[in-house]
């Protein structure tokens, strides 16, 4: 067999060989744009509203596009002070931020027991905990509901941050126990030998390798307590304790007297901060998603 | 450095005994290797001196405390990991200082400690690296960083070379024997490699199923196997084995009869040896040369045998050939190639023969 001169390589022949389109690739091509407008139509929709004062939104094509950017500012003022959306944020925020990081704290400390730990009934307080995911959440809520009006926890911050800690907490238990049980135990062995006792594992060495997944949970157990909407409404009424979503209910209603265009805005508005959250923390959260172990 | 000593040891898990009453005395300064096949209770019983097993019964004491009942953290020991068990979150320089941090030790005194080591570990370009960074040899040393940087009374190592590369693994085996001298420190060393015990223990201490089959020097276990078990595990390739009985020679000596063959025995060296005990009959490949390969016993028996496969190793070549209704191996030295099915004259070197009893597995060297 002869050699192949390799300085006479017909490159670009190759070149075209490997990467000519054939009309298959165009039909996958034109079908995944008909898809993507699909998908991109609402947020289109969403988009132009918020640039829409009331008169216009009422009298145009809903997807026409908006003659001045302007109105935006007075649907913002309008949403804003019409929710109290202050307020609303910063509970939301508060029961976001101390119920899930506690939450996930608290779950980090159950799965090292689980994993690390030796004791009897294991199996069956991971099915007591892990049994928390089964059940739809509804289910609570009567009881909540009652149980809380006996000890005057209804209408109190302190209620809500009880309640969402307590319902955050069995799924990141399922999580980061798989993924302790994954970290090799020789790891936890040397540190006892370097002197380590139970808890400076936990601290020390455990809880550093769980950041990835911890992130992760916390960033999905936040976003769960922000977008909560039943529980608020039933246990919180009162403005100055009530989260967001529930202060949004007010432009609902035959009395609310707000149009399309103010509620799109207030909703974008609600939901801006767990998408900063998550752009802020996405490093974090798909390191988490992959769940490795080391 | 501490004297460990190890009485009627005993760990059972559930109703399983995984070791049986084991008596070991380790004296100070000196390096142990614990070698035997899996399941043996070799590393159960280094986690039990470590403090990560609990003792079921016995007693470990070391530089004459008893340590039973004494947290793992207390017992003045350091242990390398098969796995390495670094710290990953942790930079190298983190993962040696850690258990000093662990101890309150003051920060300048850290420092100076975690620099010595690194420098007799050759490992100060790395310090800041995360161990992720760090190829297996490096690991390896991070491991025993770890461990000497807290100057410990007694190291111990569980297969701490069993996932590198063969090249690496001799390598390590070397720095290992070295830093043992340099720091003098009591080293018990878990293995199932005979090659590492051999090489490395001052004591080579063979166990199966929970009990100790011989302890002794290297060389010592080596040519005096207590019994058949010993005799197979230690020594690569393996000690060739043939099963035949006792019987009296036409002279009246002793000779143990195979199939198809007799060889006589030295009654000197033997003991026991009652015309129809069966019997195991042993030599080493080293002592089953091809005529003219390697220097010839004065003492030999002939035999010759179609060669029926070869392996070349360069410096030797082993070669396999049947005899006395067996496949034996033959160590030639000064190879030549030998063609498969190529008849070689073979000579057992009777001086160093080995005699198990068929059912017990005893030596019956004197």
């Amino acid at each position: 067999m002869a050699a192949v001169d390799l300085s006479k390589l017909d490159f670009d022949a190759i070149a075209r060989r490997e990467q000519h389109t054939d009309t298959r690739k165009a039909v996958m091509l034109a079908m995944a744009v008909m898809l993507a407008l699909a998908w991109m139509t609402p947020f289109y929709y969403l988009v132009v509203s918020i640039f829409k004062s009331n008169a216009e939104y009422g009298t145009g094509h809903p997807l026409a596009l908006p003659q001045s950017w302007e109105p935006v500012l007075h649907n913002i003022y309008e949403a804003w002070t019409k929710t109290r959306m202050a307020d609303g944020m910063f509970n939301s925020a508060l029961y976001g931020f101390i119920g899930g990081g506690a939450a996930v704290f608290i779950a980090a400390l159950a799965a090292y027991g689980l994993t690390r730990i030796e004791f009897r009934g294991k199996g069956f307080w991971f099915m007591l905990i892990f049994s928390g995911t089964i059940f739809p959440l509804q289910m609570y809520l009567i009881p909540l509901f009652m149980g809380y009006t006996k000890l005057g926890l209804n209408n109190t911050r302190l209620g809500m941050i009880l309640f969402y800690t307590a319902v955050c907490i069995p799924f990141p238990v399922l999580v980061l126990r798989n993924y302790m049980a994954g970290l090799p135990r020789e790891m936890d062995e040397a540190a006892r030998l370097d002197g380590c006792s139970d808890f400076r594992i936990f601290r020390s060495i455990i809880l550093p390798n769980c950041w990835g997944p911890m992130t992760a949970l916390f960033l999905i157990q936040f976003t769960w307590i922000w977008n909560d909407l039943l529980f608020s409404m039933v246990l919180t009424s009162r403005e100055e304790v009530r989260s967001l979503m529930n202060g949004l209910m007010v432009l609902q209603g035959s009395y609310a007297a707000t149009t399309p265009n103010v509620v799109m805005t207030a909703t974008l508005m609600a939901s801006l901060p767990t998408v900063i959250l998550f752009l802020l923390l996405r490093r974090h959260f798909m390191n988490g998603l992959k769940l490795q172990s080391l | 450095m501490s004297h460990v000593s190890l009485k009627q040891l005993v760990k059972v898990y559930g109703r399983q005994i995984a070791v049986k009453a084991i008596d070991l005395e380790i004296q100070k300064g000196s390096f142990v290797a614990l070698v035997g096949p899996s399941g043996c209770g070799k590393s159960t019983t280094l986690r039990m001196i470590a403090g990560l097993e609990s003792v079921s019964h016995g007693e470990i004491r070391i530089a004459d405390r008893v340590v039973n009942d004494l947290p793992a953290r207390d017992r003045g020991i350091a242990m390398v990991f098969q796995s390495y068990a670094l710290y990953p979150h942790m930079t190298v320089y983190d993962n040696m200082a850690f258990a000093l941090k662990v101890a309150k030790v003051p920060r300048e005194e850290i420092d100076r400690r975690v620099r010595r080591a690194a420098e007799i570990l050759r490992l100060d370009d790395y310090l800041d690296r995360r161990t992720s960074q760090l190829s297996g040899g490096q690991r390896q040393r991070v491991a025993m960083g770890r461990a000497i940087i807290r100057e410990p009374e007694v190291f111990l190592f569980d297969e701490p070379l069993s996932n590198l590369d063969a090249q690496l693994r001799s390598a390590m085996r070397v720095e290992i024997k070295r830093l043992h001298h340099r720091l003098g420190t009591t080293a018990i060393y878990v293995t199932h490699d005979q090659t590492e015990a051999m090489t490395m223990a001052d004591k080579v201490v063979v166990m199966r199923d929970g009990v100790i089959e011989q302890a002794g020097a290297p060389l010592d276990v080596f040519e005096h196997p207590a019994n058949e078990f010993v005799a197979r595990f230690i020594g690569s390739p393996a000690m060739n084995m043939l099963s035949g009985e006792i019987a009296s020679g036409a002279d009246g000596r002793p000779e143990v009869r195979l199939p198809g063959e007799a060889i006589a025995l030295d009654p000197a060296r033997f003991e026991g040896l009652e015309s129809g005990r069966p019997v195991l009959l042993g030599a080493r490949p080293e002592d089953i040369v091809p005529e003219g390969h390697g220097l010839l016993p004065e003492d030999a028996h002939l035999f010759s045998a179609p060669v029926v496969l070869t392996e070349s190793l360069g410096n030797e070549t082993l070669l396999f050939a049947p005899f006395a209704g067996s496949e034996i191996t033959s160590r030639m030295q000064r190879p030549r190639p030998v063609a498969d099915g190529e008849v070689l004259n073979f000579l057992i070197n009777r001086e160093r023969l080995h005699l198990f009893d068929a059912q017990t597995g005893r030596s019956l060297r004197q």
